[in-house]
């Protein structure tokens, strides 16, 4: 097999560092495409180069490498793939760390190959795009989770990966909760001491936001001060969504227990750390110029209009080190344009709409649920 | 302490159903319930919302049970054969119908149940015990009603336990776990058990035979291979996942191109109920056989997808149901042979005469193999079920000699 990608193609050039140079939110989309599309066909025959089972799925599905991809005909992966094989473009000795997913129960969890170099393309990338919104000087930060998450360093959950990237963009980390998830109001209230009337970042998982911060701080009976701060939050609706609570809901009840804070949410997966699509002002969550976005019918794989609901595919030009470049997730959205958010961001943006509904489980097992290593 | 939930009949308890006593062996009784049962299924609408229902109440209608049984019982009619007693069925969730057949076939040979429905509702099960509730409150059927509980719970070892310890003969529907985790519970020491594990099932085409069919029975053959196929999201262990042509090259080119356009016709034209997951998890489990074996994953996208084998074999664990074919070709059945262990059920075939089947059954020494049917008749049930005679596996015989 790799005798064979080797032929068909010259050895690829090492994707380079340029991209994260990009203007994040300014290439027009022409533009952006012809960049996009030649990294992006470059990584394509970087990862069948040097990713055995990559390169044995393109072949099953009769690929032609030498070919140069569009957006659309690039070929993608089912993210899922990932829960069930550890897919690596890189040598054993190159590994720098594998990041998990903390998985829905039951499920295995994602794993995510990464070397320095993919690591580093990750942070860099995250820094550009959140340096949008926070600015490019480092604010106090508070993040509203426990310190235990990220201790052990040698098992980067998908939560402890988050917290870690974006504490990069802060300094003075205080951490607003306790082990035991109770809320650290003496933590809190000595961060918005110290920093009042300066610009601060908060971040944390939007459910955690929810239910640690918002709604603990209401059963207290406490406001704090957080006025002049941005609010990144991250990590599904579906359990507010459950409770009927959507962004401006979300927005309000921030602001009324912690002050005039700014909140955007992003969409990201640990399969594509870095490369996340934060929402604006609007409510839209952007496409960065490293980074893209296509909604496809599931059933025939075609992708779809704009205004069209289906399944979300993501696209990244950083990964280097695992085939993950162009994931066909099981999230349902809708982009609803390009290069004309009224925010002035150009690029795609869409919304999200949940998880793919899961299907009836039918298999023989039924009478038991078989637990998963 | 965690219970039970009792679904039928109301105000059974385990203690009233181990103290009842059985009834007769093919009794007369039972015979009228089935068709009174059949008769409710085929007239009841939620039912006709289901073709499985529909299917379970033409297998229980008078015409179908008499002769059967009239067969039995001449071929029996110098044995005395007794039920077993109390029999705890542990159904499965992948086909709805499955525990009325094993209740079914336990009651007409004379023993009492409890049966253990799936943890999952599903419609189908729903307007089954619309239609069994109705016709066990009947004063007519109250000597039926008496001699069975239908539960429902939770996976939960103790209460599965306590059931087994109550029984004579525990049957257990539904997969290689299931089995694995029930087998571990005790029974008492002259109980009986049949277990029915995960089984895989394919269908073996005469590439020239479908060659050479007229557009209406090319369109017969594609209805009859989507109802085995589609009609429980080819979730049942009968339901063909792998298709072997069996011809030349060319014929099985020819007959390829002219099948599947027609199969994925007759899909889309069947309430199949599958959506973006199943056709999420098809993408997944071509690719995970894509990295594993030398495969082609053909470029249409519809209900059907479709995987070309380089090499026929069986991979059972590579596939996910929910319109996936495996495919490939052979030269001659006996190439079937390495294929085949135990877990290998239905085999339903075109383009073969009887014979030529018997002749490979019987003299190439299949390892696996329960049944060859036609290709439309993976999904008919029938009391000799992946090789247990379940009317005898159902009884037991007092030897006599005098």
């Amino acid at each position: 097999m790799s005798d064979q990608a080797t032929v068909d193609c010259a050895p690829p050039a090492a994707p380079t560092t340029a991209m994260l140079d990009w203007p994040v939110y300014e290439l027009p989309h022409a533009e952006k495409r012809r960049r996009l599309e030649a990294e992006l066909s470059a990584l394509t025959r970087h990862h069948a180069a040097h990713c055995e089972p990559y390169a044995r799925v393109l072949q099953a599905r009769g690929v032609a490498l030498d070919q140069a991809f569009t957006l659309e005909t690039l070929p993608w992966l089912p993210v899922r793939l990932f829960k069930h094989r550890l897919l690596s473009s890189v040598a054993p000795d190159q590994v720098f760390k594998v990041l998990t997913s903390s998985g829905t129960t039951g499920q295995s969890p994602s794993r995510i190959v990464l070397d320095r170099a993919t690591a580093s393309r990750q942070t860099t990338a995250l820094a550009r795009i959140m340096q949008r919104f926070v600015g490019a000087a480092r604010r106090p930060m508070l993040i509203i989770d426990h310190p235990g998450v990220i201790k052990d360093r040698r098992s980067f959950s998908a939560r402890g990966a988050g917290i870690l990237g974006l504490a990069n963009l802060g300094r003075e980390h205080v951490y607003a909760l306790n082990e035991d998830m109770t809320l650290n109001l003496a933590a809190v209230q000595a961060f918005c001491a110290q920093h009042a009337g300066k610009p601060k970042l908060l971040f944390g998982f939007t459910f955690m936001v929810w239910q640690h911060f918002v709604l603990a701080l209401q059963a207290a009976g406490q406001t704090v001060n957080l006025d002049d701060a941005v609010l990144i939050h991250s990590g599904g609706w579906k359990k507010l969504q459950d409770i009927a609570v959507d962004a401006s809901e979300f927005q309000a009840r921030v602001s009324q227990v912690a002050g005039a804070v700014r909140v955007h949410n992003f969409y990201g997966m640990v399969e594509q750390t870095g490369s996340v699509f934060v929402a604006c002002e609007h409510g839209h969550l952007h496409a960065p110029a490293f980074a893209d976005v296509l909604v496809r019918d599931a059933q025939t794989g075609g992708s779809l209009p704009f205004g069209q609901r289906g399944v979300l595919q993501v696209l990244s030009g950083l990964p280097t080190s695992y085939p993950g470049h162009s994931l066909l997730t099981e999230d349902l959205g809708t982009v609803l344009g390009e290069d004309d958010c009224p925010c002035g961001r150009l690029g795609r943006y869409f919304q999200v709409h949940g998880r793919v509904a899961q299907a009836e489980v039918r298999g023989c097992s039924d009478t038991q649920v078989t637990p998963s290593p | 302490m965690t219970d039970f939930s009792l679904m039928l009949p109301p105000g059974q308890t385990l203690e009233a159903l181990a103290a009842q006593p059985d009834l007769p062996p093919w009794g007369s009784l039972q015979i009228d319930f089935a068709g009174a049962l059949s008769r409710a299924l085929m007239s009841a609408p939620a039912a006709r919302a289901h073709p499985e229902l529909m299917a379970l109440g033409y297998w229980l209608r008078p015409g179908h049970m008499q002769p059967m049984l009239e067969r039995l019982r001449q071929s029996h009619a110098q044995t005395a054969l007794l039920p077993r007693g109390l029999v705890f069925h542990l159904a499965p969730g992948n086909v709805d119908t499955i525990f009325v057949y094993s209740w079914m076939l336990s009651l007409l040979c004379g023993n009492r149940s409890i049966v253990r429905l799936s943890s999952r509702a599903s419609a189908g099960t729903d307007a089954l015990l619309a239609v069994l509730g109705e016709l066990l409150a009947q004063p007519a059927w109250q000597a039926i009603a008496q001699c069975v509980a239908f539960v429902r719970y939770e996976h939960d070892d103790a209460i599965t336990a306590r059931l087994s310890a109550a029984c004579d003969m525990r049957v257990i529907w539904g997969g290689d776990a299931t089995v694995n985790t029930v087998r571990a519970l005790p029974l008492p020491p002259h109980a009986t058990e049949l277990c029915f594990p995960d089984k895989f099932s394919l269908t073996v085409l005469r590439a020239s035979a479908v060659g050479a069919l007229a557009p209406a029975a090319l369109a017969a053959l594609a209805k009859a291979l989507v109802n085995d196929a589609f009609t429980f999201g080819q979730q049942a262990c009968s339901s063909p996942r792998l298709v072997l042509w069996l011809g030349d090259e060319a014929d099985t080119e020819a007959a390829r191109t002219k099948l599947w356009p027609t199969v994925e016709t007759a899909a889309n034209a069947v309430a199949h109920g599958l959506g973006d997951a199943e056709h999420l998890n098809k993408d997944v489990f071509a690719d995970l056989l894509a990295m594993d074996a030398d495969v082609r994953i053909e470029p249409g996208r519809g209900l059907v997808r479709r995987i070309w084998l380089s090499q026929p074999a069986v991979h059972a664990d590579t596939h996910c149901g929910g319109g996936l074919f495996h495919e490939s070709r052979i030269s001659a059945l006996t190439d079937l042979l390495p294929l085949l262990s135990r877990r290998i059920q239905t085999v339903s075939h075109h383009g073969f005469a009887r014979e030529e089947l018997l002749q490979f059954a019987r003299d190439a020494g299949p390892r696996g193999i329960d049944r060859m049917v036609p290709v439309g008749q993976a999904l008919d049930f029938a009391p000799v079920w992946d090789g247990v005679n379940l009317w005898l596996a159902f009884t037991r015989e007092i030897d006599i000699r005098a």
